[in-house]
């Protein structure tokens, strides 16, 4: 079986419920507040999306995992955005705003500068 | 105009403005390289100020000051596009750079006449449209963009207080407006991240999170104006890099390495996330930073200074506006000087113009026969007080004029707002609404009356004027030109003055001053032609005066009968009254080779002449007089006119007879201007005193001239019927006999019976009148010098008496007379002839 693929984001919530369930939707609220700094709406959000995917169930109020912490890959988003306000700028604007980017020999190079001035 | 053009202009004004101030930052900036960034990112603050701001502060050091502008800087507003462009016939734009302007003014449509509508208002009106369609669709991109990461960064889980981490970003940065909270990608190192949110925690602290949208939402005000985002990303990179080096400052050189690890890491991080751009270019801003860091140093205390001293300046040079104080010119008081232009016009008063921190107010004086102390001592302590009880009069010269300052004193009202009183004699006088003004009185708060002072000018002038006669007569001959230039066919000279109203007005505009030209044209004769017509019509307009529109059969005849109508008036008063009466026929008094002064020194010397020729023998001066009262009488008739000539005469110690007529002269002329006890003006009345002074200063010289003067002596019998009469009018004023009074003197036209009878001549009143002595000298020296109504009498005609008498008025009454004895009383009796009786004709000391 294909292990399910979780974000950031959604696997540190799994790991809430791993470690908490079963767990009234309330509690949950409430815990995710505290340990994620998420508002009530971004969790029950998240909880209706993992629900749909079959990852978690909510009965009754009662959330619970569906799926094992070994069957759960964690995945980096690929829809990385840039700065926030050079994000809120066309995209070829960005691209000259903030310049080219940085290319693999520039990398080493800048690599080698660096280690070169602190020695 | 519509709303949206109107702020459209003032965008663009705006945008121009700043666009100076920008390339201003850009240079300062190079300046600026090895300082800390920090100064370089404060530099941007007077761009930003400028995106936004229409208005400003003027000051003298002004960035402004240094690319000449001519434009309009009045109301603080920067403008270059004028706001009434799409009304203008030929649109012009000002930048203060000579050639785009050229250009940008080329590309301009002028108004084509049978157009509607200007092309340019309809340009305008397109333009503002595409501008605000600009403005809103990015506004609504960014409101679109913002809510997306929004919507991303809502499940980014708290790591600690306010830093959030989330694996859909690929950079740190600070979002949120109210409560901003530091995102950072997940999982990038416990060593990056201190790095990481050291930097964000500044930004957060200088309120970078807040500026930033700022400057953003000025720059999508100005989107049209690509060196506004070229601002916009060297103010972010300043920004970046100098938060960079508040950090290195804060952690020490030690983090330098971390420090420039942790950003390349997060710049590798991002590395085939977004496809490489073709619009991109330039140094990577990573790698710049990078550089910036490692070359990080802790600046030297001068650096800082130096630092520090060049952005206040750069920064408030470039905020304030060019301090273009607004020049005050009046044609009414022929005046101009310059003030704080944010002064405006107070329409409750009739020139008053008023700011926060000032005043001025302009007036004119009348001042007939005042000084300029008496006009500023008339001023300063007005009945009400308005600069307090002890104003201060200093005496100034403004404009090469006399002046007097007034200062108020402590206890100045409150509501007079500091004002200061300036009064300036006109250098001559001039004439409002047909009245004369001889000085000129400014008022203004006493901080700034000096400065106004200093930059006034008068409008006319004594002598002197820039516009020198040269310069004049080449203008009018080039406006002459052009005026006759066209239309070739017609035959009316109207239709050429018709045709060149520019030009005309020109010539006009000169005033006065055109006339000399003129006259000198017309002097030299033959104007029968065009140019003819035109000068004798720009003299009608100078003139302005309708009955000098003579019917002639040409404009050179005109001329010629103008001039002898002015030499007739001039022949009838005397030049220099026809100069004050009528200013405007100076230039021809000029033209005509008749000055005042020696016109009036040709008329006394040629009748002195004619005077002094006979009788040769006679040694008495009226003799000479009488001789030719035609001419003496000429020499009368100037008046006060002539008297400065003669006081010339008198100093220069001339003893003949020439100075003993002068002096008879000064007398009678004197006796003329004084007769009737008539008021005479300042100026007279300071001639005359003058004119007394010299008489009298020449009798000292001469010893006693009457001594010259012998009075033939008369008979005994004669002496005898003379002294008789005196007796009997004693007599006859002792019984209160009118009748017998009137027969002892010489019949005058005010001295009837039916006058004395009516109460209007009183021969005597209640007093006692007693002769006590009559006494007789043929050479008393009133018999020498007195003169009968005026007139010369013989002196074998003349004689006097010396009396003494007593007044007494009977108990309380009073009269004209004092109580007691008067004596050396002259009795003065004349006859006609020889066989006539004596009369008397005069009494008196």
């Amino acid at each position: 079986m294909e292990k399910y693929k979780l974000f950031d984001a959604e696997y540190k919530f799994v790991s809430i419920i791993w470690d908490n369930e079963p767990i009234n939707s309330t509690e949950l609220v409430k815990l995710c507040a505290d340990k994620l700094g998420w508002k009530k709406s971004t969790t029950y959000t998240v909880l209706k999306k993992l629900c749909e995917r079959g990852i978690l169930e909510n009965r009754d109020a009662t959330v619970s995992a569906l799926v094992k912490r070994d069957d759960v890959q964690r995945y980096e988003s690929r829809a990385v955005l840039d700065k926030t306000f050079d994000g809120s700028l066309p995209k070829f604007l960005t691209a000259f705003l903030s310049g080219r980017k940085l290319s693999e020999q520039e990398a080493e190079e800048l690599k080698r500068i660096i280690e070169e001035a602190v020695k | 105009m519509s709303f949206l053009q109107e702020l459209f202009l003032n965008v663009v004004n705006m945008s121009i403005t700043a666009s100076y101030v920008a390339i201003g930052v850009i240079l300062v900036r190079l300046l600026l390289k090895k300082a800390p960034k920090v100064f370089s990112y404060i530099l941007w603050i007077p761009v930003l100020f400028r995106l936004v701001c229409p208005f400003s502060f003027d000051s003298a050091f002004s960035f402004f000051n240094l690319i000449n502008l001519n434009a309009k800087q009045g109301s603080g507003v920067s403008e270059f596009v004028p706001q009434n462009i799409g009304l203008m016939q030929t649109p012009v734009i000002q930048s203060g750079i000579g050639s785009i302007d050229s250009a940008a003014n080329a590309s301009l449509p002028s108004a084509i006449p049978v157009a509607s509508a200007n092309p340019m208002q309809v340009w305008l009106a397109v333009f503002s449209l595409i501008w605000v369609f600009g403005v809103i669709a990015l506004f609504i991109y960014s409101i679109i963009s913002y809510v997306k990461i929004k919507r991303k960064l809502q499940t980014a889980t708290r790591v600690d207080g306010n830093v959030f981490e989330t694996d859909a970003i690929g950079t740190a940065f600070v979002c949120g407006f109210i409560r901003p909270k530091i995102y950072v990608p997940a999982n990038i190192g416990d060593a990056n991240l201190s790095y990481i949110l050291e930097h964000e925690h500044t930004h957060i602290r200088r309120k970078d999170y807040l500026i930033k949208p700022i400057a953003f939402l000025a720059l999508i005000l100005h989107w049209f104006n690509p060196l506004m985002w070229l601002c916009f990303a060297l103010m972010s990179r300043d920004m970046e890099m100098s938060c960079d080096e508040s950090v290195l400052r804060r952690l020490g050189d030690g983090a330098k390495g971390g420090y420039s690890n942790s950003l390349l890491s997060l710049s590798v991080k991002r590395k085939g996330l977004l496809a490489a751009n073709p619009l991109a270019f330039g140094e990577n801003h990573a790698k710049a930073r990078i550089r910036n860091v490692l070359n990080f140093k802790k600046p030297a205390f001068w650096v800082i200074v130096a630092a520090v001293a060049a952005v206040c300046v750069a920064g408030f040079a470039f905020a304030a506006n060019p301090s273009e104080s607004a020049a005050y010119i009046s044609e009414d008081y022929k005046i101009s000087f310059k003030y704080p232009s944010s002064w405006k016009l107070n329409p409750n008063y009739i020139e008053r113009y008023e700011g926060k921190d000032g005043f001025f107010q302009v007036g004119a004086i009348n001042g007939e026969n005042m000084s300029i102390d008496e006009v500023a001592k008339n001023d300063a302590f007005h009945k009400l007080q308005p600069y307090g009880s002890e104003p201060e009069i200093i005496n100034r010269t403004i404009d090469g004029q006399e002046a007097r300052l007034i200062l108020p004193s402590a206890d100045q009202p409150e509501e007079m707002k500091n004002q200061a009183g300036l009064i300036i004699k006109y250098p001559k006088a001039i004439k409002i609404d047909g009245s004369q003004y001889r000085y000129f009185i400014l008022w203004a708060d006493k901080t700034h009356i000096d400065q106004i002072s200093n930059t006034l000018t008068f409008l006319i002038k004594q002598a002197g004027d820039e516009n020198s006669p040269d310069k004049i007569a080449s203008l009018i001959e080039e406006n002459l030109a052009a005026i006759m230039s066209s239309p070739k066919n017609s035959s009316n000279p109207q239709d050429y003055i018709n045709a060149h109203q520019t030009e005309y007005e020109a010539i006009l505009a000169l005033e006065t001053q055109a006339l000399p030209y003129l006259f000198a044209e017309f002097e030299k004769g033959g104007q029968t032609g065009l140019k003819g017509y035109i000068m004798q019509n720009l003299c009608w307009d100078i003139l302005g005066e309708d009955n000098i529109q003579y019917a002639s059969k040409d404009p050179q005849d005109w001329y010629d009968t103008f001039k002898k109508h002015v030499q007739r008036i001039a022949a009838s008063s005397s030049v220099d009254s026809l100069r004050t009466t009528n200013p405007e026929y100076g230039a021809l008094l000029d033209a005509i080779n008749i000055s005042g002064t020696e016109g009036i020194a040709k008329l006394v010397e040629e009748n002195l002449a004619v005077i002094i020729s006979s009788p040769k023998e006679a040694s008495n001066p009226y003799a000479y007089i009488d001789m030719h009262k035609e001419e003496y009488e000429k020499i009368l008739e100037t008046g006060k006119e002539a008297l400065p000539y003669l006081i010339d005469i008198l100093e220069s110690g001339d003893k003949g007879l020439r100075g003993n007529i002068a002096v008879t002269l000064c007398e009678d002329i004197v006796k003329r201007l004084l007769a009737g006890n008539k008021d005479v003006d300042l100026e007279t009345e300071k001639l005359i005193k003058e004119a007394l002074m010299a008489v009298d200063k020449w009798n000292a010289i001469m010893g006693n001239k009457s001594q010259e003067v012998i009075m033939p002596e008369f008979t005994e019998e004669e002496v005898a019927a003379a002294r008789a009469v005196v007796e009997e009018y004693y007599r006859a004023v002792a019984a209160k006999d009118a009748e017998a009074i009137l027969a002892t003197m010489y019949p005058q036209e005010h001295l009837t019976m039916e006058r004395v009878k009516s109460g209007n001549v009183r021969l005597f009143g209640t007093e006692k009148r007693t002769l006590l002595s009559i006494d007789y000298d043929s050479q008393d020296s009133m018999r020498k010098s007195y003169k009968p109504g005026g007139k010369y009498v013989e002196p074998e005609n003349i004689i006097v008496f010396k009396v003494s008498f007593n007044i007494d008025y009977p108990d309380k009454d009073t009269g004209p007379w004092n109580e007691g004895v008067y004596e050396n009383w002259s009795m003065i009796l004349i006859r006609d002839d020889k066989n006539s009786p004596w009369l008397i004709y005069d009494q008196g000391y």
